[in-house]
């Protein structure tokens, strides 16, 4: 398996006592060894519940209810989304790590950081103080932290120290993939540089891979090798950031870029749909907002077509050949 | 600092309310307080040789003939120095001295209920909350909340009826055996828990189902917090994550509770110890009661603000240590 | 934020603590029809006397006196038990009714104040809340009682509500403050500014289902406080309560004695009480927080 993560048709369902809700639909992507994939789409498409569910994360409401996905980590290829609580807790955080979304609530307010820190090392193996303190004090480094943070509690840091606070725990094993969601989001533009480098960085000496969600395009061109789009729980389109970004084939891409008034500044929110209700089965979901939807999207399901550089998109219409 | 200043200020505060309050409310009323003293001295043929003495300390005590502010402020002065005065009823004993002697009776049975009723409920609203719980471990923890609503004094009467009237297994009123010597001795220390044992069973019985309940929101609410979930994801030991993460957080709320509900525990131990003749200041305070001797009264239901007060203290002052938030520096509450 | 529709009330929990409320409040009107309440004196039946002091105290031997004109039997001095349920369970629930209300309407006033003024108002009303919370109640109540004597169910219900103010304020003070701030925009856009009065009238439809709990929980703390301080011997003496009821047999030695029928009663129907106002509590809580419900056990 050359790919360090491979999803395919995922679908994941939020039960509540009125109606089900089908948040994340036939989901499928890959992600190779040292490579960078965006996921990018507006609030509510679904981006945190789809890598919640890899990571088996879902709150109680969530289930996934079709699908599977590969993790090729220290013990061979594995299921996460079946794989037994012993092998899924020895997979975590070793081959698999998260920057959760919010990284404001995601510190122990109770715990001295340097302490989270280190648990997640040592849960895996037996690694002797000093060396934990070492990769600690490393990883402070590499995300621009001083070594005094160890000391303190999650009340005395500001929002962008726990965000790189928690971009080190996540690479405190040298996990092999990394998902950061919405890492950089709700920080100054600073502190993003040094997100992003910090990640640019890890994939060059580590080899990490990372998917990283978020909604600044800007960031994401020079950021990520690929992106994919997301649309009311399923993706639209995918292919190399560069490719997609200067020639979007999907009507829903074009949206999402046009909204975008300057590369490097914040995505204004697009015109917001969320997932009211199910996605839409039967014809295309984007339908009702596409300034050029066609009889056909209403009936069918759009196809799934290839783009000339490599990536797909699944649209009725083939407009730029 | 300012955090143990604005702490001892809201103690003092509250004690000198309920000082106050204890002064002034007996005034309100058409019949004095020392009138009846005086009264009921003279109307019991028991006392009469001393009842001389006794009305001229009170005489002076009191300083009848001053103003009410003065004696107010006489009151206040006295309390400062732990001086309550003397019983009417068992004069010259000081109301200080009978106080004292009932008090590690009460702060014994007192502190043993009320450390197993919040480590027990506690730990029951962890089981309830945490979403790892088998379903019947979660269905049997909830039969002993059945009790949560009712006066501890209730459940002691059952317990009574069972387990010394019925079974005759436990004695039912008393601290300890009149027949063993009082003193170090595991004899002495063995008919001490013996009847400790069913007026603390009635207290946790009664008070483990308010923590069990608070620490199973607590649970709920925790469990939705990022930083649990990423300590799942972190794959630490599921037991790791309920302790250092969950259960750490969850467990503060409901001391803070702690402190607010002393009071209230406080009021149920008096009772406890009326309907068990537990001879600790509950039951001074019932004796008080029936002979009518009001500077008992008094000074016990002072005694029992004081206490609280500064048990609730304590807790405050403890709270810090425990809530990194919170600091000695700062003046949040 | 609409009012609440009417199916947020019909909650299980809710009806369940209604009925046995109900249950008892009912009792009060139906049960003199069949019992002659003058049975309450001393005397009336026979004193059911059972030896305490016997080697195995004879149950049958008290219960003897449970005739067809003492259904539920007499107490140690004679008084009918059904008679003295019958005055009793009525007067304790008034002084929880009187005591709650009083308390929480005294309540509403002062956490209102401190919830929609705010500042140093609000600072010496909460800290007076809070210091009130940690006195235990029941000390200075004794002080009270003991000096007045015979208090009747009016004066004790009035008494009661010195004490069951601090927590609804509490209550409605940081639920003010919560609606205010939601509600401030809609206000803001509606009429410019608003009065207290205005903001009174607007608040409180949507705090009824909370006002409510907190009504009904005092109804349950209040006859717990003045059946502990009546089980001290102090509060009424001339008419029964259900706590005076618990003192006499307490005072009787009913549980040594083996005369169960004298503290059993009084005992369960406050058990009966205390069970149906937590229900109520609890159920109107979930329709005050439809969220509770979800959580519920
Ligand atoms: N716990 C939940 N219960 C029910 N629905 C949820 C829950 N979490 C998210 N959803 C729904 O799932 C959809 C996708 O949400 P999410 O994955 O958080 O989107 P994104 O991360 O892209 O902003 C949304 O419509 C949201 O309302
Ligand atoms: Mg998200």
């Amino acid at each position: 398996m050359s790919n360090i993560l491979e999803v395919t048709d995922l679908e994941v369902t939020y039960r509540s006592r009125s109606a089900d809700l089908v948040a994340v639909q036939d989901v499928s992507f890959s992600v190779g060894r040292g490579e960078l994939v965006g996921l990018v789409g507006e609030s509510g498409c679904g981006k945190s519940t789809t890598i919640n569910a890899l990571l088996r994360l879902l709150p109680r409401a969530g289930r996934v209810t079709a699908g599977m996905a590969l993790l090729d980590g220290h013990a061979g290829p594995l299921d996460l989304l079946s794989v037994d609580e012993k092998r899924l807790r020895d997979v975590r955080w070793r081959d698999i790590a998260i920057v959760p979304q919010g990284a404001m609530n995601s510190l122990n307010p109770v715990m001295p950081v340097g302490k989270q820190l280190a648990d997640g090392v040592t849960a895996h193996r037996d690694a002797s103080t000093p060396e934990v303190n070492e990769r600690i004090s490393e990883l402070l480094n590499l995300v621009g932290l001083a070594e005094e943070t160890t000391g303190r509690y999650a009340h005395e840091l500001s929002g962008g120290m726990k965000q790189r606070v928690c971009i080190a725990m996540a690479l405190m094993n040298r996990p092999a993939l990394v998902i950061a969601d919405e890492a950089t989001s709700a920080l100054d533009v600073i502190v993003q540089r040094l997100v992003a480098q910090t990640i640019l960085d890890a994939r060059d000496k580590m080899g990490t891979s990372f998917i990283v969600i978020g909604h600044d395009i800007g960031l994401m061109a020079q950021l990520v090798d690929r992106i994919a789009v997301m649309y009311l729980g399923r993706i639209v389109e995918t292919g190399p950031v560069i490719d997609v970004l200067t020639d979007p084939k999907h009507p829903y891409t074009e949206l999402l870029l046009a909204s975008v008034p300057e590369v490097g500044k914040e995505a204004p929110a697009v015109q917001s749909g969320g997932l009211v209700a199910s996605p839409v089965t039967g014809g295309c979901a984007f339908r009702e907002r596409c300034p050029e939807a066609m009889e056909v999207c209403a009936a069918e399901t759009p196809p799934v077509r290839r783009r000339s550089g490599g990536g797909e998109f699944a649209c009725h219409l083939d407009r730029h050949g | 600092m300012r955090y143990v200043r604005a702490r001892l200020v809201r103690f003092l505060f509250t004690v000198w309310l309920g000082a106050t309050v204890i002064f002034f409310v007996p005034r309100l009323s058409r019949s004095d307080p020392t009138d009846a003293i005086i009264g009921q001295l003279l109307s019991s043929g028991a006392g009469v040789e001393n009842a001389d003495a006794i009305i001229e300390a009170y005489k002076q005590r009191f300083g009848l003939d001053d103003s009410i502010w003065v004696q107010y402020g006489r009151y206040l002065a006295n309390l400062f120095r732990f001086d309550n005065g003397y019983s009417v009823v068992e004069f010259p004993t000081t109301v200080d001295s009978l106080v004292l002697s009932a008090l590690p009776w009460t702060l014994g049975l007192m502190g043993a209920a009320i450390v197993i009723s919040f480590l027990v409920g506690n730990l029951t609203g962890t089981l309830l909350g945490w979403e790892r719980t088998p379903r019947w471990v979660g269905r049997v923890l909830t039969v002993p909340l059945v009790f949560t609503a009712l006066p501890a004094f209730m459940v002691g009467l059952l317990l009574i009826n069972v387990f010394s009237y019925n079974f005759g297994w436990l004695p039912p009123t008393g601290a300890y055996d009149p027949s063993v010597d009082p003193g170090w001795s595991v004899a002495f220390a063995l008919s001490v828990i013996e009847h400790a044992v069913l007026p603390v069973t009635a207290v946790v019985m009664v008070t483990m189902g308010g923590w069990a309940l608070g620490m199973r929101g607590m649970m709920i609410t925790t469990a939705g917090e990022e930083y649990v979930r990423l300590a799942e994801a972190k794959g630490l030991r599921s037991s790791r994550v309920l302790f250092n993460y969950q259960v750490r957080n969850a467990i503060l709320p409901q001391i803070t509770r702690l402190g607010i509900t002393l009071g209230l525990i406080a009021s149920g131990f008096v009772v406890i110890e009326r309907v068990f003749n537990y001879p600790g200041i509950g039951m001074r305070l019932f004796r008080a009661v029936t002979r009518n001797d009001y500077p008992v009264i008094q000074g016990v239901a002072w005694y029992l603000v004081l206490g609280v007060a500064l048990a609730v203290l304590v807790v405050d002052l403890i709270y810090p240590l425990i809530d990194p938030r919170i600091s000695y520096r700062s003046d949040s509450d | 934020m609409g009012p609440r529709s009417w199916a947020h009330w019909v909650n299980p929990t809710l009806i369940a603590g209604l009925a046995l409320v109900l249950l008892v409040i009912v009792s009060e009107w139906v049960l003199p029809v069949f019992v002659d309440t003058d049975q309450i004196a001393a005397g009336s039946g026979a004193p059911s006397v059972v030896p305490s002091f016997g080697p195995t105290p004879d149950l049958a031997a008290g219960f003897v006196e449970a005739t067809p004109d003492h259904p539920l039997g007499t107490d140690g001095r004679g008084r009918d038990m059904l008679a003295v349920l019958a005055v009793g369970t009525p007067r304790t629930l008034k002084i929880g009714l009187i005591g709650a209300g009083l308390g929480t309407l005294i309540g509403v006033l002062l956490g209102f104040s401190a919830g929609y003024m705010r500042g140093r108002v609000d600072t010496v009303i909460s800290t007076l809340a809070d210091t009130a919370m940690t006195i235990p109640g029941l000390a200075v109540l004794v002080v009270v009682a003991s000096v007045v004597g015979e208090i009747g169910v009016v004066s004790m219900g009035l008494i009661m509500a010195a004490f069951a103010w601090p927590m609804p304020t509490r209550v409605l003070r940081s639920q003010v403050l919560t609606m205010r701030e939601r509600r401030y925009v809609v206000m803001a856009r509606m009429s410019g500014s608003s009065t207290p009065g205005v903001m009174f009238k607007e608040i409180m439809p949507n705090l009824l289902p909370y006002l409510a709990a907190s009504f009904t929980e005092s109804v349950a703390g209040v006859i717990l406080a003045v059946t502990s301080i009546e089980t001290l011997g102090l509060g009424s003496r001339r008419l029964p309560t259900l706590g005076t009821t618990v003192n006499n047999a307490l005072e009787g030695s009913a549980v040594f004695r083996g005369m169960w029928w004298w503290w059993l009663p009084p005992i369960f129907v406050l058990a009966v009480i205390f069970v149906g106002f937590l229900l109520l509590t609890n159920g109107l809580d979930q329709v005050a927080n439809p969220r509770l419900r979800d959580e519920s056990l």
